[in-house]
């Protein structure tokens, strides 16, 4: 201890030695009113030497002659001031109203943030979550409030994002937000590399999102991506690797334990075949994710680029399945005509090679019997190849399945744009953007001889060819002008796509040999003996709209807000084709009201409300017209088959867009020199003429069900966001954003006087139960599963339920609600650290309330299929003895909150003009997970009619290691 | 880029608000109907439409596994339980929920509406074709058929035979409509042609006959009134004809190529090319129903079997297995393979048991081998997809026999029905009745045994008063209600005219 305290004695002896060559300067701090200002960060540039000014805007330094000064504070421009001979100083900090300012892409145009008056979110790339990230859309996950995003299939490179904001707002249109990328309607996101994009604004509320019009329901994500930084030569390069493992695996009987079943529950031995195989460890690996990087940057400010190009290679869990990604892309901008003319080129180019992997391999591989060998013996009979065979039903060797299986495919993606935009008169500007997309997609699968389904087949081969085109002219002229108090800013457009799609596809089989794969489908047997089978299609599409808005605000103080869009779809009803979207919001900036200008710790305070109708036409073409198409089957006539030819459907000349109505209030505010900001939004949307295949009698109609507007969702909810810097000093800065967000649901109707329906039954579970397990009822919540209620187990085996019509047995008369699947908050936690070069940030993620469904507990938890099948350890935890039998045991709380993401990074910075920045760093992805949940993983899907079901057909997610590093020339 | 441009000065000369669709892969209705073979291959929509008559969720399921000769136990490993439909099926205790019975509902009327629609298309045909007259009596013919299984299975129904009336139908009794297609057969029956086999898989004379005679046949259970010197006037025409007769080999009638059976009257035409398209439901899979997955090596089926269907154990008994050729049909005992080596699972040979343990039981459960089997049609050796070769029965000459002599028996005169039987029993390798063996339950055993899973059983048994008694897994049931199906809920969802049969409730 008392060595200590010398050695601290004599570094503060010698700190006041070395301060003696240096002068003490002392002053205060204020803001433009004279208040003095605390906590202002004063340091001297080019050291690490610094201090902090007091409650009443004092400090004091010691520095060395000539010393430059650095102030600066959240809020606050940042000032230099050399202080040559002075030892007191007096500086005025002058208030940076760059947040405010900052620029919010609005769709056909921007505006700033202080202006919005709709609920908008945005994220800029400087904010963006390291890691194994290759689709853009992670990069939202847990970052906006309102906006659930969830990989269900968690570890599976092809495993696709379901993205839902604000709850369910269809019953069986699409689900996904609408897509604009640099102002292209309808882009895929997933051919961008995210380090391509500059920022991503969502458009989340109705009245923000009307301007899209038709296809807005789902909400509007507007990506922008990077261009070049006028006079710097830039050039990038990054790249990663990631290391999965799995993270849990479901807990069934190990060898062992398999036969220590087998004598506790009576059975004979009969089901043990002797081995020990962890059929789980059989199919997967451990997979390593590559990436890598370059781009390039640079030109004048008449004349510059951006290219780049990204690789990516994504292993799968499952053995064999992988993603290998190119992803490329370049950006010309010109300005011409005295800079008048602004022409932006575009084009990207995208690949994307998949290995897929079969979830079914998984579940086969879960209730394997694990005393089974992998491979034959001498008793497998020679048809079954080199693989252990059990002849129960639907019931296969996974390893056969793996090998015997090759599933591929190869996406291309071309997209081209032009934008023009001329400036007209001061004020007046006309905007023309031309795009065209191109798309290719090749899907083959081929199973060989031995491939375990099918068994006689010898190798069967399909092949998917798809073709797709998509056409857009987006045309809009913007005026905007100051006068007085007044600003005004308006937009009128007209836009036209079209699309068309052709696709091909082939099955054949009974081939000589495995060897071809789907290569050379022409050479099996099948085609010869009328088994195969070829098919292909084509359809197409049109939207045109003509679209204008208004944006009015006085002294920046009050604000308003309106638009309107006509848009035409092809696929709807003749009488139906045009549907009419208004939005309409307004804003109230109280801050600038003359009773707060005097309250100094009030940076901003607005109050926003706003209304706007949205579509959604995601039904498929062709839906509303008479058509006829070629039955399934043929009939005998005369010796000879015929073909049939019937009717598409029942007509329904009625057919027309979902409408939403969607109603937000919110407020934004900033305090605290805008250390502390706040974004509250409340909603209330309700969706009309929900599209259903509705059950009509039969006759009068042909077929016993018609596609019908009728129903109606309302969605209500809340969303919560602050964001804020607790600590800031010069070298360490605190960070934090959190997020929460409630949303309740209710079906209101799905009846009208021409269709009915009782109630919507759903989750069905095949297999030997074939049994709904969830029920939507008129007034009641979506999401309920309904079956009988569990009371606990009866001591003799069984189990009882509650009795609820007091008959003898459980019948549907005594299912009720035993659960719900939507969570009645989520939230989101983001901490930013920064030290010096250091940073650490950290995202947790979680949800309150969600009820999950475990289907492998309904089927494998109890000695029902044991003997054939393996089954849960936790089968052991109860003495039940039944079957498979679906009730509220299995509905359970699925509330967690997980370690999405921790990252630590470092960057160097050489005093070098050769030598590059270099940027290093470490990502943790799915760390932790704290739950009560007995499955794997309670983040279930939450899109569609039937969420929170844990199907069996999972695909675990993993845990990712990432070490990356960046460098900038 | 210059692609772009072009495209993008294309659109802003042509942009407009041209909203019309372009179809490609399938036909706007208004281009269609223009040659006789356009309208033939819309009126054949009939006739596809029964391929999914076997589907064992459909009627041929309902109607077989509702009687003794079918039953689907709760098996171990694969366990077959279907939430219940089987057991509900066999045990009588289906409710208007029951899905098989609305799957069956919905082929029924499915059919019905079908038939109306064609109708109409040919209604509205300017073009006249030689065989248009023909087709239209046949569409007619099976819209009866339809309706006769809607009668019989689920008494008063919605009635409609006009497809441009967009109400939705009123319920009529079974008497009317019984009164309805006993006349439209007989309005249309001269429209057709004689033989079976001339017109093969459609509806001809015998066809419309057999539905005239089945629905004499069960007048009396249905309305109290015989009709049996009209039944034995439909099968004396059929008779008559001289198009069929009693194939010498029983199970000539069920090989996989058994279109040159002369005795067929309407056999459901499938093809494993032809007759199984895309959809599932319409394929002829007895042999994935009943087989054990082992039996493929007994057949050299090149495909998953699903060891789900058997008979009962009462119903196997009344067979003289050392006798009754038909026995050949059932698969019982220790299995072998196509070589004549035992069957083996896990080393024990498969052994078929007329003894079934349960038919739900989750703690005592089925065996995997109980259960005699069902091998009446050929199994084809080699049989690779799910659909097989040989046509489903519906009706056939030995019904005609067995129908008049059944009806000659009620009405007393029992010595003119004795060969009849005896044809048939001759074919079995049985000894002859005599007028004294010519009670109800012999004959009702006798038809039991001629037609089992032929769609024969629960007619028989309702009409022989053995449908609401005791049997295997079945109680005696108090009324007799379970006589007659439920309506759907579903279907009373849809159309609120529609009063439920009695005994029911929603």
């Amino acid at each position: 201890m008392k060595k200590v305290m010398i050695l601290w004695m004599l570094s503060i002896l010698t700190f006041s030695f070395t301060a003696l060559a240096q002068k003490n300067v002392n002053g205060i701090v204020t803001d433009p009113k004279g208040e003095p200002l605390a906590g202002v960060s004063i340091a001297e540039k080019g050291t690490s030497n610094g201090s902090i000014s007091n409650a009443d805007g004092k400090f004091t330094i010691t520095v060395p002659q000539n010393a430059v000064l650095q102030f600066s504070c959240i809020g606050y421009i940042t000032q230099e001031i050399a202080i040559g001979a002075r030892a007191s100083l007096s500086i005025i900090m002058e208030e940076d109203n760059k947040m405010l300012d900052e620029v919010i892409v609005i769709g056909y145009g921007t505006t700033t943030k202080k202006e919005i008056t709709g609920s908008v979110s945005s994220l800029s790339s400087e904010n963006f979550k390291m890691g194994n990230i290759t689709d853009p859309i992670a990069l939202l996950q847990g970052q906006i409030a309102g906006l659930n995003i969830i990989r269900p299939d968690g570890g599976d490179p092809n495993g696709e994002f379901q993205i839902q904001l604000r709850g369910v707002t269809t019953m069986r249109g699409g689900t996904s937000p609408l897509i604009v990328i640099d102002g292209i309607v309808g882009g895929d996101l997933s051919a961008l590399s995210p380090n391509e994009i500059q920022t991503i604004d969502v458009l989340k509320d109705g009245s923000a999102a009307a301007i899209y019009g038709t296809r807005a329901t789902n909400g509007v994500i507007l990506v922008t991506t990077k261009r070049a930084i006028p006079e710097t030569n830039k050039l990038e390069f990054s790249s990663y690797m990631a290391f999965q493992s799995v993270d849990k695996k479901p807990a069934m009987l190990t060898a062992d334990e398999f036969r220590e079943a087998l004598t506790k529950y009576g059975m004979d031995n009969s089901a043990d075949h002797g081995a020990s195989t962890d059929w789980f460890d059989q199919v997967t690996q451990s997979p390593l994710t590559q990436n890598y990087e370059l781009s390039s940057s640079g030109g004048s400010r008449t004349l510059n680029y951006r290219a780049s190009i990204a690789w990516t290679k994504d292993e799968g869990l499952v053995k064999k399945s992988s993603k290998e990604n190119l992803k490329t892309r370049i950006n010309i901008s010109q300005m011409l005509l005295n800079e008048r003319l602004k022409l932006d080129y575009n084009a990207t180019y995208s690949t994307a090679k998949s290995a897929y992997s079969d979830t079914y391999i998984l579940r086969q591989a879960m209730f394997h019997n694990p005393t089974e060998p992998v491979y034959a013996d001498e008793n497998t009979p020679a048809q079954y190849g080199n693989y252990y065979y059990v002849g129960a039903m639907e019931y296969y060797n996974p390893v056969a399945m793996l090998e015997e299986y090759e599933d591929s495919g190869l996406r291309k993606l071309f997209t081209g744009s032009i934008n023009a935009s001329l400036s007209i008169v001061e004020g007046l500007k006309a905007n023309m953007l031309v795009s065209l997309t191109e798309s290719s997609d090749r899907y083959g699968h081929y199973y060989g001889r031995y491939y375990p389904i099918g068994i006689g087949n010898n190798g069967y081969a399909e092949t998917y060819n798809n073709h797709g085109n998509y056409k857009s002219l987006e045309t809009y002229l913007d005026y905007s002008k100051s006068f007085n108090d007044h600003k005004i800013q308006a937009i009128a457009g007209y836009s036209y796509s079209e699309q068309w799609a052709e696709s091909y596809s082939d099955m054949n089989y009974s081939f000589d040999t495995d060897l071809f794969s789907f290569y050379n489908i022409g050479a099996g047997a099948a085609i010869k003996n009328g088994l195969a089978s070829m098919s292909s299609s084509k359809s197409s599409s049109k939207l045109i709209s003509f679209f204008g808005r208004v944006m009015y605000n006085y002294q920046e103080k009050y604000l308003l807000t309106t638009s309107l869009r006509r848009e035409g779809s092809s696929r709807f009803g003749e009488n139906h084709k045009w549907g009419l979207f208004p939005g309409i919001s307004a804003g109230w900036r109280i801050s600038k009201e003359s009773f707060l200008e005097g309250v100094k710790w009030v940076n901003e305070i607005k109050l926003r409300a706003g209304f706007g109708v949205t579509g959604n036409q995601e039904i498929g073409n062709y839906q509303s017209l008479a058509i006829l198409r070629k039955g399934s089957s043929n009939f005998y006539y005369n010796g000879s088959w015929l073909s049939t030819y019937e009717p598409g459907r029942n007509p329904n000349p009625e057919l027309r867009w979902e409408k939403k109505q969607e109603f937000n209030i919110g407020f934004d505010a900033s305090v605290l020199k805008n250390r502390l900001n706040v974004i509250f939004d409340f909603y209330n949307r309700r969706t009309t003429d929900l599209l259903y295949s509705y059950s009509v009698p039969v006759p009068p109609n042909l077929y016993g069900s018609t596609l019908a507007n009728v129903g109606t969702i309302d969605n209500k909810g809340l969303e919560f966001t602050v964001s804020g810097t607790p600590y800031l000093s010069k070298d360490f800065k605190w960070d934090i954003t959190g997020t929460v967000s409630h949303n309740t649901n209710k079906l209101v109707s799905f009846s009208d006087d021409i269709y009915a329906m009782d109630a919507l039954n759903l989750g069905y579970f095949g297999d030997d139960l074939k049994i709904y397990t969830m029920r939507i009822e008129e007034g009641w919540s979506l999401g309920n599963f309904y079956g009988p209620k569990f009371l606990g187990f009866d001591g003799n085996g069984g189990a009882s339920y509650e009795d609820l019509d007091g008959v003898e047995g459980i019948t549907e008369a005594d299912y009720q609600i035993i659960g719900n699947a939507y969570p009645d908050f989520l939230f989101s936690l983001q901490n930013t650290f920064t030290y010096k070069n250091f940073d650490f940030s950290f995202l947790l993620r979680g949800s309150v309330g969600n009820d999950v469904l475990n289907q492998t507990r309904v089927y494998y938890e109890g000695p029902g299929y044991l003997g054939t099948k393996n089954i849960l350890k936790s089968s052991f935890d109860s003495d039940y003895t039944g079957g498979a039998y679906y009730s509220s045991r299995f509905v359970e709380d699925g509330s967690y909150l997980k370690l999405d993401n921790a990252t630590i990074g470092y960057n160097l910075s050489l005093k070098s003009t050769v030598l590059p920045k270099i940027r290093l760093y470490l990502t943790g992805q799915n760390l932790l997970t704290f739950t009560g949940y007995k499955g794997i993983d309670p983040e279930i899907s939450l899109s569609g009619l039937q969420p929170g079901i844990d199907w069996y057909d999972f695909y675990p997610r993993t845990k990712t290691f990432v070490v990356g590093a960046k460098l900038t020339f | 880029m210059k692609k772009i441009l072009v495209i993008a000065m294309a659109l802003s000369v042509f942009s407009c608000t041209n909203l019309d669709e372009t179809i490609y892969s399938s036909i706007p209705s208004d281009k269609f109907f223009t040659t006789e073979e356009e309208f033939l291959m819309s009126a054949g929509r009939v006739y596809s439409h029964l391929l999914g008559y076997t589907h064992y969720y459909n009627i041929w399921g309902t109607i077989t596994v509702s009687t003794d000769e079918a039953l689907s136990p709760f098996r171990q490993f694969n366990q077959w339980d279907d939430g219940g439909v089987w057991r509900d099926l066999h045990a009588h205790t289906f409710t208007p929920a029951h899905d098989n019975i609305r799957q069956t509902w919905e082929f029924l009327f499915t059919g019905i509406s079908l038939c109306n629609q064609i109708l109409y298309e040919f209604s509205q045909a300017t073009l006249d074709f030689p065989v248009k007259e023909s087709m239209i009596a046949e569409i007619k013919v099976m819209r009866a058929w339809f309706y006769f299984n809607a009668i019989d299975l689920f008494g008063n129904v919605p009635f409609t035979i006009d497809f441009t009336d967009v109400s939705v139908p009123l319920q009529k009794s079974r008497t009317e409509v019984f009164a309805f297609i006993e006349q439209e057969l007989k309005e249309n029956v001269d429209l057709l042609v004689d033989s079976p086999l001339a017109n093969y898989g459609r509806a001809t004379k015998p066809f419309a006959y057999m539905i005239l005679a089945k629905m004499y046949l069960n007048s009396e259970k249905w309305f109290g009134a015989p009709k049996w010197q009209e039944a034995i006037d439909a099968c004396n025409a059929i008779i008559n004809l001289n198009t069929l007769q009693l194939e010498d080999d029983y199970f000539a009638n069920f090989k996989a190529n058994n279109q040159p059976s002369k005795e067929n009257i309407f056999a459901i035409v499938y093809d494993k090319v032809y007759a199984n398209g895309g959809d599932w439901s319409r394929r002829f899979r007895f042999h994935q129903l009943t087989l054990h997955w082992e039996s493929v090596r007994t057949f050299g089926i090149l495909d998953e079997t699903w060891n789900g269907f058997c008979t009962s154990q009462s119903f196997f008994n009344t067979f003289d297995l050392t006798k009754d050729y038909r026995s050949n049909m059932w698969l019982y005992g220790p299995q072998v393979e196509s070589s004549g080596a035992p069957l083996l699972w896990y080393g024990w040979q498969v052994d078929f048991t007329p003894y079934v343990t349960s038919l739900f039981d989750m703690s005592n459960p089925a065996g995997h081998n109980q259960g005699v089997r069902f091998a009446k049609y050929e199994y084809e050796n080699g049989l690779q997809g799910e659909c097989m070769n040989n046509d489903y029965v519906v009706y056939r000459y030995a019904d005609v026999l067995l129908t008049k002599g059944e009806a000659l028996v009620r009405q007393g005169n029992a010595a003119t029905a004795l060969p009849l039987f005896n044809a048939v029993r001759k074919r079995a390798g049985l000894s002859d009745y005599t007028s004294a063996d010519l009670t109800l339950d012999e004959i009702y055993a006798e038809r039991g045994r001629e037609f089992v899973w032929e769609g024969s059983r629960r007619q028989d048994m309702i009409r022989f008063g053995k449908w609401t008694a005791a049997r295997d897994f079945k109680a005696a049931e108090s009324d007799n209600h379970t006589e007659i199906f439920p309506i759907p809920a579903r279907a009373r969802t849809n159309n609120s005219n529609l009063n439920q049969n009695p005994g029911y409730t929603d």
